[in-house]
Parts: structure tokens; sequence; C-alpha cells
């Protein structure tokens, strides 16, 4: 177990939006974040990275509680991405060796540079190093992302919504990326909306709804029309082929 | 003329050099013809705006006066109690301007941000107008007056705004509009005794001396030096506050230290020379469409470049009519279009 999160309350302008959270992930875990729209998924992350502090509670980062550190020392440990990122005319290299800034004084020296050259051809994005980060399409600019946190060596990747407005080919290169990643000795926490893309990728998933975690488990255990019933409000039909679970619409 | 000539031949040979970004040229041996070109052309300036004047002075006898040749005691008296600390002042002031306009544009994440948005230029006029009104105006007085209420006035705007940028960006503006009101009426109650207040509306260095050159020297160089000390960082938040934290910077620390660098840069500008509009908001634009949004490159060319411009502007200045023109109204008149034209060829 690398992470554990116990208890945490977090209330924001006097709102409780996480309400006792407690879960644990440990080593080669891909877990995915599902829930609705404003059910605390991102305020999760939020929490776990050390932006927010619980009003009760505690995150613990290999025993360690993360709101007791400095954020230079949690970024060496927790590679976070935000959903939202403004547009920037800077070179595809010069995004990436960002991940290293934990890491430098004052100014990237080669090193740097190698291990950002390597983080990007690690998500294929070769040959694209002096490219400017705002001509990229969607999910190029995530894999840009990726590879910013890969090269920031962190243990656990708190991810909010990466494939989001992507097209079905980028989803589901960002999410193979992600995987080899976690395989590599990582394991990262993925805020989703799409449940077939989580079933396929992730080993656990979270089932939030009003802040709390209503559901844990691994896909085939959580996944049900009950469930999602429960927290998403829509009659679905779920499938089972081949091993694998597939949710739909119930239309008729 | 010479100089802003001078300017046009670095886009021109920038464009050249864009062509051929796409074959074989580096990236980086064209930053460093960039700033070759830079220095080659802030020694031009330097020289130009010491030798042009009421009396010129040949530009060999200059660069002889420089070296310590004291043959002509007139033009060596010239050129070093008058044209030489004017000169200086005019690029430190440009240089202070232009970096603080970088941090604050970078921090926003506005292009419309400029180093007066902190309501800086307001309070020097509020600091200057009073010590005048007060009959203690000394020009000692009236600098360090108009230093202090301008560094008070941009820590008030920061206390009341700093939840957010939205807020700061506002509460800077309205405390402008405020002080603008008080410097109006302190200039309606004085009546004639006023006329140096509208030194700081109108902002010039026909009054340049060492004096100014020593009060604005340390300033700047302090403030800069921070400034390009956080560059990696100024990257980082390109992306957005969020995404900068998620790169291990602290941004609470981060702005603090830029607000306070750019009040520092901005207030011992306005001080010496007035308010120099455009400058600020001009240079670092200009430079980020010629060599990017990378503030390791960014700052060290906007401070070439003011370094280069703001000579050259005054040098217009005083000698395109027989008087002397307020900077302001050409940096005004020549900065826009320039701009504009940048603006048009560029990938903004």
């Amino acid at each position: 177990m690398i992470l554990k999160v116990s208890g945490v309350k977090v209330t924001l302008k006097s709102v409780e939006v996480l309400k006792d959270v407690s879960f644990e992930v440990s080593e080669g875990d891909l877990v995915a974040l599902l829930g609705p729209n404003g059910s605390g998924k991102s305020t999760l992350l939020r929490t776990v990275f050390g932006l927010l502090k619980p009003v009760s509670g505690a995150v613990y980062f290999d025993g360690k509680n993360i709101h007791g550190m400095q954020i230079v020392e949690v970024a060496k440990l927790l590679g976070y991405l935000p959903q939202e990122i403004s547009a920037t005319n800077l070179k595809v290299i010069d995004v990436v060796l960002l991940g290293r800034t934990p890491y430098i004084g004052v100014l990237p020296s080669n090193r740097d540079l190698e291990a950002a050259r390597k983080a990007l051809s690690m998500v294929g994005m070769q040959g694209y190093e002096n490219r400017r980060f705002s001509e990229l399409s969607g999910g190029e600019k995530q894999k840009v992302m990726l590879a910013r946190i890969f090269c920031q060596q962190t243990k656990l990747l708190l991810l909010d919504e990466p494939t989001s407005h992507l097209d079905i080919k980028s989803q589901v290169e960002i999410m193979g990326i992600v995987k080899r990643i976690v395989d590599k000795g990582c394991a990262a926490i993925v805020a989703i909306h799409d449940i077939n893309l989580a079933s396929s990728f992730c080993n656990r998933i979270l089932m939030v709804k009003n802040g709390k975690i209503v559901y844990a488990g691994n896909p085939a255990e959580v996944i049900n029309p009950e469930s999602i019933m429960d927290v998403f409000g829509v009659k679905v039909e779920v499938v089972r082929h081949r091993g694998r679970i597939f949710v739909v619409p119930a239309v008729r | 003329m010479y100089a802003s000539k001078g300017i046009n031949q670095v886009i021109l040979t920038i464009d050249k050099i864009n062509l051929t970004k796409e074959g074989k040229l580096t990236p980086s041996k064209n930053i460093i013809l960039v700033f070759g070109l830079l220095v080659v052309l802030c020694a031009a300036s330097f020289v130009t705006s010491i030798s042009v004047g009421s009396s010129s002075i040949g530009f060999f006898d200059v660069v002889e006066i420089l070296l310590g040749n004291e043959a002509n005691p007139i033009a060596y008296r010239i050129i070093i109690d008058f044209r030489l600390p004017r000169t200086v002042l005019a690029m430190l002031v440009g240089i202070g301007l232009a970096t603080a306009g970088c941090a604050m544009q970078a921090l926003f994440r506005n292009p419309l941000a400029d180093p007066y948005i902190l309501g800086v230029s307001s309070g020097a006029s509020v600091g200057a107008a009073l010590v005048i009104l007060l009959g203690i105006a000394s020009m000692q007085n009236i600098i360090s007056a108009a230093f202090f209420s301008a560094l008070v006035t941009a820590y008030v705007v920061y206390r009341i705004g700093r939840h957010s940028v939205y807020s700061l960006l506002l509460a800077g503006v309205a405390m402008a509009s405020f002080l603008s009101g008080i410097t109006s009426l302190l200039i309606y109650l004085a009546g004639k005794d006023m006329h140096q207040v509208v030194f700081w509306i109108m902002g010039g260095f026909w009054t340049a001396n060492w004096l100014k050159v020593k009060i604005a020297l340390f300033p700047v160089l302090f403030g800069t030096a921070l400034i390009i000390y956080n560059s990696w960082n100024l990257n980082a938040i390109l992306l957005g506050e969020e995404y900068a934290v998620s790169v291990g910077v602290d941004v609470d620390h981060l702005r603090k230290i830029i607000i306070a660098c750019s009040a520092l840069l901005t207030s011992a500008a306005v001080a010496v020379s007035g308010v120099i509009g455009f400058v600020g908001l001009i240079i670092p634009h200009a430079m980020r469409l010629i060599v990017g949004e990378d503030h390791r490159v960014l700052i060290p060319s906007a401070i070439l470049c003011a370094a280069i411009f703001m000579p050259a502007v005054d040098v217009i200045a005083r000698t395109v009519t027989s008087g002397e023109l307020p900077v302001g109204i050409i940096t005004a008149l020549l900065g826009a279009p320039f701009f504009i034209y940048l603006l048009r060829r560029g990938r903004y």
C-alpha cells in the first residue's frame, strides 16, 4: 500500500464536499474514479495532492502525511494533472521539462533535457519537441502532459479527466500510456466519465456519489445496472461478453 | 531616428530566419542571432543617445570621451554631466518597466497587464503633488515621496485584491481612478504651483542627473535580478496556477515575490522619470512575438530591447522639435504602430 486516505472530510465555502472518504491504493493499481459531475472527484484528487486541507481525516503517502509536506516535496511523490490547463505558446519540450521543476535549482540542466526527451518518446511524441504546445490537438496535449508527469518521476499519478473531449483513438492511447507507466511500478487514480474505458483499463473502481465512496472493488464486482442507477440515476444494461463488461444505455 | 531604423532591421532579419527555420537552423542558433543583434543595437543606441542633442558630438569623439579622453573639456562635461546620466537613466527605466511588464503579464496570464496595473503611477503622482502642495518640493523630496507613495499604493492594492487575480486587477483599476481624482483635486487647489506634477503625468528624462541614476539603480538591479531568478517558475505559471502547483511551484510565494518586485521596479521608474506608458506593455509583447514565451529567453531579450528602445525614443523626444517633447508621447506614437505591425504578422 502506498496511499492511504482515511476519514477525509473537506468543506468548501461551508459546503461539505467530501464526507468521510477512506480508501487505499497499492503499487500496480490503476484506479478509476467514477461519478457524476459535482460528486467530488476533482475535490478528492486535489485533496490527495495537498491542494485542499481536510477538516478531519488525513492522506498518507508511504506513511507520511501529505498535508504536513512542502508542495515541492509532494510534487516529487505525486504527479497531478489538473482538469484545466491554460493555452501557452511554449515549446512542447519546455512544457515537458516543467516536470523536472521539483528537482532543479534555478534552470534545468542537460540531464533534465535528456529525461524530458526520453519521456516524450515514451508517449510516442518524439519529433514534436519544437512544436508550440498551443498548436497541438487535444489528444497530443494530453500525451505531452503525461510525458511531463512521467519525467516528474512520481510513484502515484492523479489524473483529472485526462480523456475528456478526446476522440476514441486518443482515449485508448492515453489510457494505454497510463497503464504502461503504472506497470513500471507506479499507481494511478484517474477521474473518468467513460465506464467502458474505465473497466477496460482499470483494475479497481471507486464510485463517488455526493462526496462519498459508495461502491469500491474490481470492475466485475462494482459495475452493474443497480450501482449505476444508484450513482448516476440512469437506466443501463450491463452486458458480459468473453469476460468483459459493457455498459450500454437501456433504450427500448 | 537611427536607432528606430535599427529596430526595423531586426524584424526584417528575423523574418528571414523564420523562413529558413523549417529547414536546418536550430532555434538556439536563432536565439543567439537575436541576442547578438540586440546587443549590437543596444551599443548603437547608447552611443547615439550620447552623441545626438542640441550640440552634436561626433560618434568617435563620444567613444573617445567615454574611454576617458578629456581633450575637449566642454564636450566632456556635456557628456559626463548631462548626456550619460540621461542615457543611463532612460535605460534603467526602460529595463525596469519591461521586466515588470513581462512578469505581470505572466502572473496575471492577461495580455493587458502592465506595470501600472497596481495603481503605482497614480500613487506616485499623489505623493509628488502632496510634497509640492506642502511647499517642501526639493527634487529629493519629490522623488522619495513619489517612490514611497507608489510602494504604499501597490501594497494596499495587493492587500485588497490578494484573493484572486481578477480582484487584484479590479482593485488596481479602482485605486488608480481614486488617486487620479485626488491628484486632480490637489492640482486644482494649488493652482499654478502644480506644473511640476504635470511632469509625472507626462513623463520624461529632461531632468535626469546622477542622483536619479543612483536612486533608480539598486531597485532596478535588485527587482530585475529576482524576476530573472524566477523565470522558470514564471514558465510554469503560464499553464495555469493549479498546473504550476502540480509541478511543485509554491504559487502563493511566487505571486508575492513577483508583485513585490514589480512594485519596486515600477515605483523606482515612476519616481525618477514620471509615467511613461506603453513600454511595459509593448516591449514584452513585441519580444514574445519574436523569441516566444519562454521566460529564460524572453526576460533578457525584453531587457535588451528596452535598453535599445528607451534611449532611442528619448533621442527623438529631444531632437524632433526645438524644445523637449514628453517621452510618453513618442512611445505611444512610435510604439503603437510598430506593435500593430508585429501583431499582424505574428502568431497571436
